[in-house]
């Protein structure tokens, strides 16, 4: 017996069930004739080999390893799919031979011969003997081939047979009427390129016969003609899947395979890098210029400002107008910028020149929303008098539409549609070069902003009251693709914008300070970003830099946020060697104490033991414990009422929250300031800041008055843990009373650099630790005049008073 | 406090704010216009829209003790008229929880 076959026996019969599967007696068959066109071992043995198996099929495969728990034969067979798809014949060749599996097994080989050589008696005959898809309709698949074959005989004008086919092999498939009259109607045609257009069909010498096989192949079972193009449509799926789990993915190129996918959240811009203040009252709309160079902003002071990116400076402002602006829009090729305000004006401005062109005065109410033909030759603008305006450049209305009390409007890039939002809670989508109406959706509730997407299919809406949070529509059909939620909006108007490489995510502002951003693809959250004070009107997204965006609030500022700032670089800071960001804070219940930890200390750590004191922004706190570069310390609840330092940090901090860390003063040192203990008293405000020279001077009112007490002038107060000196005291006599209420510290240039104070601005806090010695003299003097610790009288004053007094009497009597 | 638009009412006869047009309430509104204001003749309506209230206080007035705020228009912030809140004698219940607008201070939109 040929036992020594029994390792090729084994793979004939694991090829076999590759093969055909379940039809035993094809198998038999296969057997006899497979090892002919089947495995291409190419040795005489196996001849003799194969008779003895038919009567050895009983032993058991020795069974392959597996691909790292994949199985082998599936993985070889989709690689040598691959191959051919990628055109290397050769290589597929080598493969099938060396693995001993093949791709299809040669009834398959025959039947897409057969069908791209047109014998479709043959064709017809296998792919009976081929295994198809249980639910897959035989007659479909029938009448598909018969078509085929229909047409190419009516193609080379063989039209008796075409009717032939069509009666004797056609209609008994009993398959739709329609598509027979169909093709009955094509014996017709006169010629053969009539046939072709009226059918839609590229003629047997183009791509149909391969398309037909497409077709049925769909319905063969996939382990014995695998799907085209598996290998494709798998890393298709995992792509898919990594990008879906990306929450910060802010590129448009497609991720490499060579590694997940992932991308790093310090990519997304989560900080704020400039705040611009120039505005004097609220700020209600901001929108960068198509070129990513230039910003502009509207606030309810009347004026809108042009900046400039680079430097973040004002290059115009425009003073025209005499209401609250509402709505800007740059014009496509950024030359010209439209403003909408309620003094029911629109007004087309000169990017350039700050000038103001022309003044649209057509609407009977307040102005509220505009949008540019992609031509930028015309414009529409809205009104809540129930009117939208299509205007040109000089001025002329060339199309008014009526009914509606619009609140927003947008006009697709491609120039197609307007959509627009009303006061009673509809959706109007308009075809903007017919001008007719398409169609119109009621939302449920009130609209205050639409936007939408590059590729002009979908529309974002925010949903303001009882509703509460943001819709993606497709403008074809207008119903809802996903929400967005989180936000907060019950009476104002809050915006929204798409932004990040390819439009990823989906930006709003909020009634909560906050401004929220979400993954475009699957709404999830991406971040909250806390920063404003007071509601977040309107978002902008930069459309060159991916890493940019911008918001506008109630506060009067305007965030331009972005990736953290690297340590290096950004204007006058130069290398602040004593200043620390503090890591993270945790709080514990039950011990009502916060830890906080601050990282990248090795400096300040060199000779550090547990329970030595470090002041941290002029705080004194004791190291629990710490690391070469680590250190934590703990804050009592007393230590976070008097000071600056918060309970928690903000989530995703718009700015880390820096330090200043000072070791206790050592034995040798020349000592320049006062002394320091490091208990901070009180926390102040800065209310004023103002430059002298290349110093700085920040005014200070602190949060509780008595501590004005022990401020004088050229007296010392530390700030933050820094030792300054006070160069004014004031604020008296416009509150009425002596002590004074704010002082102010003069910062030189060296002092900005080193202290984390002069980052602060307007508004912003800091830990006070007035001069202990006025404290004690105090004390002393109280005591003195007895005009404390309890006494209704007496104290050393008022004896001797009584003394001086009862002597003068004596010696009077 | 952030962009917020007017509400806009649907009649034939809608009563504004005199000062800036806002729309207030609509005549079909009207419960009884046998009123007085400080101004001459009110009117007083089941709901007014776009309008701000102040903090309640106690009047006296000509028929009987009330509590009431007074509601400006919340555009322009003009005092327009008042609100009753409580009424302390049985027959003024009626009252409460709606609104009068002086006839001085409104004017016809459309």
């Amino acid at each position: 017996m040929r036992i020594e076959n029994n390792g090729l026996n084994s793979q004939a019969s694991v090829a076999d069930s590759g093969r055909s599967g379940a039809n035993g007696a094809s198998a038999a068959a296969v057997e006899t004739n497979g090892n002919g066109a089947g495995i291409r071992n190419g040795s005489g043995k196996l001849e003799g080999g194969s008779t003895a198996s038919s009567f050895t099929m009983l032993a058991p495969p020795t069974p392959k390893p597996s691909y790292f728990g994949h199985d082998r034969e599936e993985i070889t067979r989709i690689v040598i799919q691959s191959l051919v798809d990628l055109g290397y014949h050769k290589a597929a060749g080598v493969l099938e031979e060396e693995s001993e599996y093949t791709l299809e097994s040669p009834e398959v080989s025959e039947f897409r011969d057969a069908v791209l050589q047109g014998q479709w008696n043959k064709a017809e005959e296998l792919l009976f003997g081929l295994e198809i898809n249980k639910d897959a309709d035989v007659n479909a698949l029938l009448f598909y081939m018969r078509q085929q074959k229909f047409l190419e005989l009516l193609e080379v004008a063989d039209v008796s047979k075409a009717l032939h086919v069509l009666r004797t092999e056609l209609t008994p498939l009993n398959q739709s009427v329609e598509k027979l009259h169909s093709l009955s109607s094509l014996m017709m045609c006169i010629s053969a390129d009539d046939l072709k257009a009226r059918a839609e069909w590229d003629g047997a010498a183009g791509l149909s016969r391969q398309q037909l096989l497409s077709e049925l192949s769909k319905s063969i079972s996939a382990s014995v003609m695998i799907p085209e193009h598996r290998l494709a449509s798998l890393l298709d799926q995992v792509k898919k899947n990594q990008l879906s789990k990306c929450l910060y993915h802010n590129t448009a190129n497609s991720p490499s395979l060579y590694t997940d996918h992932h991308c790093d959240r310090n990519q997304f811009p989560l900080s704020t890098v400039e705040i611009l203040t120039d505005h004097k009252d609220e700020v209600w709309f901001v929108q960068f210029s198509n070129d990513g160079a230039r910003l502009a902003t509207g606030s309810k002071d009347h004026t809108v400002i042009i900046w400039d990116l680079e430097d973040f400076r004002p290059i115009h402002h425009l003073k025209e107008h005499t209401g609250a602006i509402t709505y800007l829009r740059w014009s496509p090729d950024d030359s010209k910028l439209l403003s909408c305000s309620q003094d029911k004006h629109a007004k087309l401005w000169d990017t350039t020149t700050g000038g103001c062109i022309r003044t649209m005065n057509a609407h009977t109410d307040w102005v509220s929303s505009c949008a540019w033909a992609p031509d930028g030759l015309t414009f529409v603008t809205g009104s809540v008098d129930k009117e939208m305006i299509l205007w040109n450049l000089l001025g002329e209305n060339i199309h008014t539409w009526t009914g509606a009390r619009v609140y927003d409007l947008v006009v697709t890039a491609d120039g197609t549609r307007l959509a627009a939002v009303c006061t009673q809670h509809k959706l109007h989508v308009f075809n903007f070069v017919t001008r007719e109406k398409e169609y119109e959706r009621d939302l449920g509730g009130v609209s205050t902003c639409i936007s939408v997407s590059k590729d002009s299919r979908y529309i974002l809406l925010n949903m303001g009251a009882g509703v509460q949070e943001l819709r993606l529509l497709n403008i074809e059909t207008g119903a809802d693709v996903r929400h967005f939620s989180g936000t907060k909006q019950e009476e104002f108007v809050v915006r929204n914008c798409f932004g990040g490489a390819d439009e990823n995510f989906v930006v709003s502002g909020s009634e909560d300070s906050n401004v929220y951003v979400w993954r475009k693809e699957n709404g999830a959250l991406v971040e909250v970003l806390p920063g404003h004070s007071g509601i977040v009107n309107c978002v902008a997204w930069n459309p060159t830099n991916p890493y940019m965006f911008a918001s506008a609030g109630d506060d009067r500022n305007v965030r331009i946020w972005s990736k953290a700032p690297q340590p290096q670089l950004k204007g006058k800071m130069k290398g602040v060697a004593d200043s620390f960001t503090i890591s993270s804070i945790t709080h514990s219940e039950a011990t009502q104490t916060t830890t906080l930890t601050i990282t990248d200390a090795t400096p300040i750590l060199t000779d550090a033991h547990l329970g030595d004191s470090i002041s941290v922004s002029g705080t004194c706190l004791t190291i629990t414990s710490f690391t070469k570069d680590t250190f934590t310390v703990d804050l009592s609840p007393e230590t976070l009422r008097r000071t600056t330092f918060p309970q928690s940090l903000p989530p995703s901090s718009s700015s880390p929250v820096q330090v200043n860390l000072e070791r206790a003063v050592s034995g040798d040192v020349r000592f320049g300031g006062h002394f320091v203990q490091g208990h901070v008293d009180t926390i102040a405000g800065i209310i004023d800041r103002r430059p002298d020279g290349s110093s700085v001077v920040l005014r200070f009112r602190p949060r509780d008055r008595e501590v004005m007490k022990y401020v004088v002038e050229k007296g010392y107060v530390t700030i933050d843990g820094a030792s300054l000196t006070v160069i004014a005291v004031g604020g008296g006599s416009e509150e009425g009373e002596g002590q004074g209420w704010w002082w102010e510290v003069m910062l030189v240039e060296y002092t900005q650099e080193k202290i984390i104070t002069a980052r602060k601005q307007v508004g912003e806090e800091v830990n006070v630790e007035v001069d202990i010695t006025g404290k004690y003299i105090e004390k002393q003097v109280l005591a003195y005049l007895g005009a404390g610790d309890g006494e209704t009288r007496g104290g050393l004053l008022e004896r001797i008073v009584e003394r001086v007094v009862e002597r003068k009497l004596a010696e009077r009597k | 406090m952030g962009l917020s638009y007017n509400v806009y009412l649907n009649s034939n006869r809608i009563y504004g704010c005199k000062n800036c047009k806002t729309h207030l309430s609509n005549h079909e509104d009207i419960l009884s216009r046998n009123f007085r204001g400080q101004h001459g003749k009110a009117y007083l309506f089941n709901t007014v829209v776009n309008i701000s209230e102040a903090e309640p206080v106690e009047r006296n007035m000509t028929t009987g003790r009330h509590v009431v705020r007074d509601i400006s228009c919340r555009q322009c912030n003009e005092i327009v008229g008042w609100k009753y809140d409580k009424a302390y004698e049985a027959s003024e219940g009626y009252k409460e929880g709606k609104f009068i607008l002086e006839a001085e201070l409104l004017v016809n939109v459309r």
